[in-house]
Parts: C-alpha cells; structure tokens; sequence
C-alpha cells in the first residue's frame, strides 16, 4: 500500500483507498465530513442525537459497502446527496410532527422549484459546506484547514461552476430567461 | 397537495420512482427546509462537533519501521453497536463510577512500552519505559538509542525471555538484525546468539520483521517461531502472530514474503502468502483472507474493530488497559466497528463506547461492569 499522509490526499484518492479497505483513508474521510455533516443533519431534523446517529449510520453504510460503491469523481456530492436521502428518509419516518408535510405543501404552492439538477446539487454542497459559517470561528477555522489539503480538485471544480448562487436567485434568473423565451404573460407550473 | 400525496412523494423518491418534475420539487423543498438554527444547539453539542471536525494531528513516531511511514493519529472513529436485541446482565447489585464523575486519579491510563527481561540464569531486569526497546549487541543488551541496559549483560546466559505484562509493548532487535514488536501480556524467548536454525518462542502477540539470512545463500537459515500450538518457519518475511493461551485460534497474519504454519497437534502444514492468514486451533489449520493493515493496527498505535463482538474488543481493551469487564456473555451477537487510539485514557475510550448509546459503563477502581443504556 502506497503509504503518503493520509492528510494531504484529495476526497476522491481516500475515497478510492477506503473501497480497497483502508481504513486510515476512510478515517480521513469520517474526520473531513463528519462534523458539517452533522450540521447540516441538525438542521434539517431539528434533534441533535437523531442527527448523530443519521450520520453514524451513514458512514458506517459506506463503509460496510465499501465494495460495493461505484467510484466516483465527486465525492462530497456524493456523500451529500446520500446524507439527504437519509434525513429525507427520517422526516418522513418520523413525521416530525407533519411540519414537513406542511411545508412541503406551501413550498408546493408558492410554485417554485429548481429544475436543473446539476443546479440543485451545487446549492446543497455549497449549503452544507457554508452552514459551518454560522458556528463559532474557532470551528469555521478548523473546518478550512482540514479542508485545505483537497484544494487542488476543488479549486479547479469551483472556478469551472458558476459561483455564489442560491437557489432563489438562479431561479429568478432562469424564470427570466424563460419568460424572455415564452413571451409575457406565459406561466410555469407543474403538476403531477 | 394533501398529505397523503405529498407521503406518497416522499416514499416514491426513496425508492427512487419519481418523475425527474417530482424530483425537482422534492430537492428544491429540501433546500430551503430547516427544522431548527443552528443557534439551537448548545455549548456540549457545539464542541462535540468542534471535536469531530479536528484534523489530524501527526503521530510521534512509535512504530515500527520500514513498513509503515507516519500513520496519522488515528482517533476514535465511529463506533457503532448494531445486530440483533441483546439481553443484558441485570446488574442492579453492581456498584461502579458512571465515567461522568469519574475523577482522574480513577481514571485508568494507556499501556506504554513496558517490559522486562529474564536470564536463562535466573537474573531479570526491569527495562526502562522512556525507551522504546532493547537490541542485542554481542553479549550486551541495549536500547535501541544505544545506552546501556543496567544489568543487562548475558556473558554466561544462552536464552533471553523479554516479557510485556497487561499495558506494555516493547521492541526487541535480535542478534540477526530481525525485529520483534511485542504486543501487551506477551513474552519472546529466544538466545543470546542464533547459531545456523534461528529459533525463538513466542506466548501473545508481536509481529516479525525477519532479516534473510546471508551467511549462506544457497542453503539460508531458517527463522523459526514456535507458539503453543504451532511452528512457523519463514526465510525472511514481515507477519504477525497471534497466540494468546486464553484464545482457542492461533493466527498468522502475513505482509509480505511467504511463511509456513504448521499445527503442533495435527501436523498439517500450510503455506500463506502476503494477505492471507493462518488459524490453528487444536483441530485443524484453516487459511483466510486477511485484513492485514487491521491485524498491524496495533503497532502504528490503534485498534481497529470490524464487525467484532464487543467481548472481543472489551478482550482487547482489557490487555492494554489492565482492567476487567463484566458483562453477560450473552450479547456477544453484537458487533462492533471502529478504531481507537491506544494513547487515549481508558474513561476516553468508554466514553466513545457509550456514544453509542447502547451500552453504558460503571467504574470500579480495575472492574468494570458493562450495562445496557438506559438500565
């Protein structure tokens, strides 16, 4: 086994380790993401040790199917849209008294969505990469430099997306375009 | 939307089902949903987050050579209690410090590198824990810095025993250049000087870095370690051998090179090679894939559990940190995955067992009892 410091490789490379079974590498990975994660989890659940053991659990998934997951060029996103399929998961199980159907419902109404996947996808690992800003800095200072030794692939992906956008804003673009496309007066909806 | 739609949406997305429109409502929702702010969370949980998310921190290096370069320091990672409904000892009669008022002076540190050598003429030496092992120069025993071990000459001595009790590891340098890394409660036989057959007898852990012998190319003398229950007989060869009396498997773990077990009771004899491993119980020899980076875990300074009972990882505590589980020997069904540093004080590594929520510890001075969570 090629022995560098397990620190200074990028997402992708211990992501690639870990599946061959090297557990310093998935250790790595826990350390990276473990923590905004969690956050991100806390947030959405609204209680604190469902969100721990949500996260738990999904690490311990991976690493109990490690031979079995495909590789992949995008780690975190991958890693992201599993964590959401699991709270997604837990709201619905737990039902959190039907807030979430609630606001789903009004969600629905206000009749907006984001189409683009791609889109959509960006805006969550931007959201749970920036929910660490609202910690204390001495944690956001953490946060970076465990961050710091995967930059090469992220700066990279960073300069080659569109930066800084929400989704409300890329929206109110993209309904722009559209209109511009449709004429005034056209109307978006969907239903199913 | 009514409800029922709308649990309908969510149920068709986790299984994958919906429309990509479905999907992009559902994701879009998700996004802007929050439960509550992060403002919610106090001080405990913030720090609990703070601690997961420190990066890693470089080791010393305390391991062996050659084969590993610096290891990160692996701290406690995930530990999670799973598999089926466990009965737990009621132990109600059972009298412990829960870890949460546990002082330090109760508090129970990690071995360190102790060990002690004893003469084939009665003599033993206490070695010194600063240091982290002895080699054989000539006649003379010293540390691998080079200083003098008190006592240590073996002018009229022909085996040396180097024996680590419950929380100690050592190394040891043979007269062949061939390295022994000593687990905890582990003793290493072996002479002062190896003339043609080098032969040493282990009881517990260690793990071998054998040198090739190079006196004689076409014939080189072998490298023998005879256990309880087997022999192996390697050429040069990195493995590790695991033969503790109160365990009924024998394994011989390889990294590299080839080794030949053989089982003292039946005779049969196999070969392994790098990643496989070796059992011998007193029935037969059985050979496996092996996860060789967790088999060494512990000499880069970690136990690395996957998918093992807790007894086996209490066992495991147990010999490096001197102390006693109780526990009902029924829910060894339980399994268990993690990795934990061995520099970490015993109320550490409990305090990580119990985040699991499932199990939860009382402390008294070197027992301690094992109970379910919530009892």
């Amino acid at each position: 086994m090629n022995m560098v410091d397990r620190e200074k490789l990028s997402d992708e490379v211990l992501f690639s380790l870990s599946r061959k079974g090297d557990a310093t590498a998935f250790h790595e990975i826990h350390k990276r993401y473990k923590g905004i994660l969690l956050v991100h989890a806390y947030k959405k659940l609204g209680d604190f040790e469902e969100a721990k053991d949500l996260v738990q659990d999904l690490f311990l998934s991976i690493w109990q199917n490690r031979k079995r997951l495909p590789d992949t060029q995008n780690f975190s996103g991958y890693l992201y849209r599993a964590l959401r399929n699991r709270v997604i998961n837990t709201l619905l199980r737990k039902n959190v008294k039907n807030k979430y159907l609630d606001g789903f419902k009004k969600f629905y109404q206000e009749g907006r969505n984001e189409t683009d996947e791609y889109i959509r996808e960006r805006e969550l690992a931007q959201q749970i990469e920036r929910e660490i800003n609202a910690l204390p800095p001495k944690m956001r200072e953490v946060f970076r430099l465990s961050r710091e030794s995967q930059l090469p692939n992220r700066v990279i992906a960073e300069q080659l997306n569109i930066s800084e956008f929400t989704v409300k804003n890329h929206i109110k673009k993209a309904l722009k375009a559209l209109r511009a496309k449709l004429g005034r007066g056209a109307h978006i909806f969907f239903i199913f | 939307m009514r409800d029922v739609e709308v649990n309908k949406l969510f149920k068709k997305y986790l299984s994958g089902q919906c429309t990509a429109e479905e999907k992009a409502w559902l994701e879009s929702w998700y996004l802007q949903h929050e439960q509550v702010g992060l403002r919610s969370l106090t001080p405990d949980q913030l720090e609990e987050i703070y601690q997961s998310s420190l990066p890693l921190r470089d080791r010393a290096p305390r391991h062996l050579t050659r084969i590993r370069t610096r290891w990160a320091a692996a701290a406690m990672l995930l530990l999670v209690l799973s598999g089926l409904a466990i009965v737990w000892l009621n132990t109600s009669d059972q009298e412990g410090t829960p870890l949460a008022q546990l002082t330090d002076a109760q508090d129970i540190g990690p071995g360190g590198n102790r060990a002690m050598l004893t003469f084939s003429d009665g003599r033993s030496v206490h070695l010194d824990e600063s240091q982290e092992g002895v080699r054989m120069a000539g006649t003379e025993i010293v540390y691998l810095d080079g200083s003098p071990v008190r006592d240590g000459e073996a002018v009229n001595v022909d085996q040396i025993t180097v024996s680590t009790p419950v929380g100690g590891e050592y190394r040891l340098v043979l007269s062949d250049g061939s390295t022994v890394r000593l687990n905890a409660e582990t003793s290493l036989t072996y002479p002062v000087k190896f003339t043609g057959e080098r032969r040493v007898s282990l009881q517990g852990e260690a793990f071998f870095d054998v040198t090739k012998d190079e006196s004689d190319a076409a014939s080189p003398n072998p490298f023998i370690v005879q256990t309880n229950g087997q022999l192996i007989r390697v050429l040069g060869t990195q493995f590790n051998v695991s033969a503790y009396p109160d365990d009924p498997a024998e394994r011989t773990t390889l990294v590299e090179g080839a080794v030949d077990v053989q089982s003292k009771a039946t005779l049969t004899a196999v070969r392994i090679l790098p990643g496989e491993q070796a059992i011998v119980t007193e029935k037969d020899v059985i050979t496996q894939i092996a996860n060789v980076d967790q088999v060494i875990a512990w000499t880069n300074g970690y136990f690395w559990f996957e998918n093992e009972p807790l007894s086996s990882v209490l066992a495991q505590l147990s010999k490096w940190y001197g102390v006693e589980f109780q526990y009902d020997n029924r829910f060894t069904t339980d399994k268990l995955y993690g990795m934990i540093d061995r520099d970490k004080r015993l109320s550490q590594v409990l305090h990580v067992l119990e985040s699991t929520n499932v199990v939860k510890f009382l402390v008294n001075d070197k027992t301690i009892y094992v109970h379910a969570h919530g009892n």
